[in-house]
C-alpha cells in the first residue's frame, strides 16, 4: 500500500534525524542552536514534501547549510577571542585534548567557514561538490578553506600537524 | 590524516544529544502552507479592493493582513507576549493536533485558543464538548494545560436534552495535543456534572477539579446544588473524592498524590496517608489566598493572593513544625500557575481594571526579576500555562496573521461609495445653478 505523505515524511525524520542532528551540531556547535536549526529546515521540507525533486535527505542537508548561514547572519553573533590561558587539557588524552581545543576553535570560525569544513571533512565532499552545495564558486570554497585552516593553525598550534595534512589534501 | 580529522569531527558530533522531534510537525507544517495560500489570496483581492477604494483607511486595513505568515520553527518556548484574538476571527479548526501548546484561553466566541510552544501560531478550536460548551466555559478553570504543554485537560458533555430529566453522560476530557487523540473520563452525579477548577500536577500524572452536580440540566437551563472535589489517577483511570470541604477552589495535586487548595482566603490541604489526613490552615495565614500549587519534589506548596488583595505569594514546607513560610512577589492579585522547578514559581500577576497581566517567574523567596510574559486580557478568560516552558527562555514570535475584518472592510467601501455619490450629485447640482 502506498503511503501517505505525513507517514513518508514521519519515517523520514524517524531514520534520519539523529545523523542530521550530527550534522546541525558540527555546523552550529551549540545543542539548542542544533535544535533550532533541524527543527526549522524539517518544518520548511514538511511545507514542501511531495513536491520535493530528488533525495529529501540531500534537499533537508542543503537547505540546513544555506539556513545555517541565514541563522547566524541574523544573530549577528559578535567572534570572541581565543583564551589560551584557560588550560584543561592537562592529563588528558592526547586525542581528547585535541577534540576539545578543534571544538573550541572551530567555535571562533566564520559560519561559512565552519560549514565548508564541515562539508568537506566530515561529510567527505569534493571541492565541487561543496560548491554545488553551497551555490558558491570552486574558487570560493578553496579560498575559504584555506582561510579556515590558516585561522585554525593561529586560533589551535596544537592543530599544526593536523592542519597541515589537510592543506596538502 | 585526512581520516583523522573526519574521526575527530565524528567524535565531536557524537556529542550532539538525540533530536526532540514534535510528533505533529507534519500537520502544523500543513496547516502553514494552506494559510500562506489563505493570507495570499487575501492580500491580492484587498489590494484591488485597496486601489477601487482609494481610502487611506480602508487601505491600511488591509494592508494590516498583508503580514507575513509566521513560519519560524524551533524548539518549543513561551512567547514574550499572548494577544487576544480579534472578534471579527470567526474560523475554528477540529484537529486537535496543533503540537506543543504553550498557552490556551477563551476567546469572545467563545472557542478556545490555542497557542503554539514552536511557531508562535494561534488556533481557534472547536473542544468536542458539543454546543452548550458556553456553559462549561462560563465557569472558569474548565480547561487546563498540562506542565509540558502537551495535552489539555477540559470539561466535557455529551448533547443535552430539551428537557432536563436523563443523565447525561459528562466528565472530563484529555486530548493529546501532539497526536489529537481525545480520552473521556465519565464522572458519576445525578443529571450529569459540569467539571471545573482542573489542575495538573507537575509530572502531568493527575489532575484535579471541581464538580458540580446538576440537579437540572437541558438545553435552556442548568442548576446545581452539591459541588465536590476530585482527584483523576490518568495513568489509572481511577477517580477519588478530595474530602476537602465545599470550598469551589482549584484543587492543587502533588506528584506524591497530595492534594491542596487556597479559597476565599482558607488553606489546606490532604494526604490520605497523614493521621489526621486534612490540615487545616484557618487562621495561621495572613494573606487573602486563592490559589496553589506544589513544588515538583511536594516539598514545598505556594499559595497565591487574589487580585484585588494586598497580599504577596505564600511558600509554605508543610512537613515543618511551626508551619515554616517565606512570603514573595509583587502586591496585588498573583495567581500561583505551578513551579519552573524547585525554586522558582510561575505567577500571573493582575491589577485590577487593567487590561494587561504578566506571566512571571517568582523566585520562591523573592521579586521577579525578569520582565516576564505580557497577556492580553481583554475578553479572553480561563488562561492556562505550560508552565514547564519557563525553565527555558521565552522567545519573540511574530504577531499573529490575522485575516483581514472583511466585514469593517465591506463598511469602508460602502462609505466611501456613498461619500462619492453624494459628492457627484452635489457637483451635477451646482453646475446646474451656475449655468
Amino acid at each position: 500500500m502506498r503511503k501517505s505523505d505525513e507517514d513518508a515524511f514521519d519515517e523520514f525524520v524517524a531514520t534520519r534525524a539523529p545523523s542530521l542532528m550530527r550534522t546541525a551540531y558540527l555546523l552550529t556547535g551549540d545543542a539548542h542552536l542544533a535544535e533550532d536549526l533541524l527543527q526549522t529546515v524539517l518544518f520548511n521540507a514538511a511545507r514542501r514534501w511531495g513536491r520535493i525533486e530528488g533525495s529529501a535527505e540531500a534537499y533537508v542537508r542543503r537547505a540546513m547549510y544555506h539556513e545555517n548561514i541565514s541563522m547566524w547572519r541574523r544573530r549577528k553573533v559578535p567572534e570572541t577571542a581565543y583564551d589560551e590561558s584557560s588550560d584543561v587539557r592537562a592529563g588528558l588524552d592526547a586525542d581528547v585534548a585535541l577534540q576539545l581545543t578543534l571544538a573550541e576553535a572551530l567555535a571562533r570560525l566564520t559560519r561559512i567557514q565552519r560549514t565548508v569544513l564541515v562539508l568537506r571533512y566530515y561529510e567527505d565532499l569534493t571541492e565541487r561538490q561543496t560548491a554545488a552545495t553551497l551555490g558558491i564558486g570552486v574558487g570560493t570554497v578553496k579560498s575559504t578553506c584555506r582561510q579556515a585552516l590558516t585561522r585554525l593553525r593561529v586560533l589551535a598550534p596544537h592543530l599544526a600537524e593536523l592542519v597541515g595534512a589537510e592543506e596538502g589534501r | 590524516m585526512t581520516d583523522r580529522m573526519h574521526d575527530l569531527l565524528d567524535r565531536l558530533a557524537e556529542e550532539a544529544p538525540p533530536p526532540r522531534m514534535d510528533p505533529g510537525l507534519f500537520r502544523r507544517a500543513q496547516r502553514a502552507r494552506r494559510r500562506d495560500r489563505v493570507v495570499a489570496g487575501a492580500v491580492a483581492a484587498g489590494v484591488v479592493v485597496a486601489v477601487a477604494a482609494g481610502s487611506a483607511g480602508l487601505g491600511s486595513m488591509v494592508l494590516r493582513g498583508d503580514g507575513a505568515p509566521a513560519t519560524t520553527d524551533r524548539a518549543p518556548a513561551m512567547p514574550t507576549r499572548i494577544h487576544a484574538v480579534p472578534q471579527h476571527v470567526d474560523d475554528v479548526e477540529t484537529d486537535l493536533a496543533v503540537g506543543i501548546t504553550a498557552a490556551a484561553f477563551y476567546d469572545h466566541g467563545p472557542a478556545a485558543v490555542l497557542v503554539s510552544a514552536v511557531d508562535g501560531s494561534y488556533q481557534r478550536v472547536d473542544l468536542p464538548t458539543q454546543d452548550e460548551r458556553r456553559m462549561s466555559w462560563s465557569r472558569g478553570g474548565s480547561m487546563s494545560l498540562s506542565p509540558d504543554g502537551t495535552r489539555l485537560a477540559f470539561a466535557w458533555h455529551a448533547p443535552l436534552p430539551a428537557r432536563s430529566g436523563p443523565h447525561v453522560p459528562s466528565g472530563v476530557a484529555v486530548a493529546d495535543l501532539r497526536t489529537g487523540e481525545v480520552r473521556r473520563f465519565e464522572r458519576p452525579g445525578d443529571r450529569g456534572v459540569m467539571v471545573a477548577n482542573l489542575s495538573w500536577s507537575p509530572d502531568g500524572r493527575y489532575l484535579g477539579y471541581g464538580v458540580f452536580v446538576q440537579r437540572v440540566w437541558d438545553r435552556g437551563m442548568s442548576e446545581s446544588r452539591v459541588y465536590r472535589t476530585e482527584r483523576l489517577d490518568l495513568e489509572t483511570g481511577r477517580a477519588v473524592r478530595v474530602p476537602l470541604g465545599a470550598a469551589e477552589g482549584t484543587p492543587a495535586v502533588a506528584n506524591d498524590g497530595r492534594v491542596a487548595m487556597a479559597e476565599s482566603g482558607s488553606a489546606g490541604w490532604w494526604d490520605p496517608r497523614a493521621e489526621p489526613a486534612v490540615t487545616d490552615l484557618a487562621g495561621r495565614l495572613r494573606a487573602h489566598v486563592s490559589s496553589a500549587a506544589w513544588s515538583p519534589s511536594g516539598r514545598h506548596l505556594a499559595l497565591g493572593s487574589f487580585s484585588g488583595a494586598r497580599g504577596r505569594v505564600v511558600v509554605l514546607e508543610p512537613g515543618t513544625d511551626p508551619l515554616r513560610t517565606i512570603e514573595s512577589g509583587d502586591s496585588g492579585g498573583n495567581r500561583v500557575l505551578g513551579w519552573v522547578d524547585e525554586t522558582r514559581l510561575a505567577v500571573l500577576h493582575t491589577v485590577e481594571g487593567e487590561a494587561t497581566g504578566t506571566l512571571q517567574v517568582v523566585p520562591a523567596d523573592g521579586v521577579a526579576e525578569e520582565p516576564g510574559v505580557v497577556v492580553d486580557l481583554g475578553w479572553s478568560s480561563g488562561h492556562t500555562f505550560a508552565t514547564d516552558l519557563l525553565a527555558e527562555p521565552t522567545r519573540e514570535f511574530p504577531a499573529p496573521d490575522w485575516p483581514p475584518d472583511w466585514g469593517a472592510v465591506a463598511g469602508y467601501a460602502v462609505v466611501t461609495a456613498l461619500a462619492g455619490a453624494v459628492l457627484l450629485v452635489g457637483l451635477r447640482l451646482w453646475r446646474r445653478r451656475t449655468r
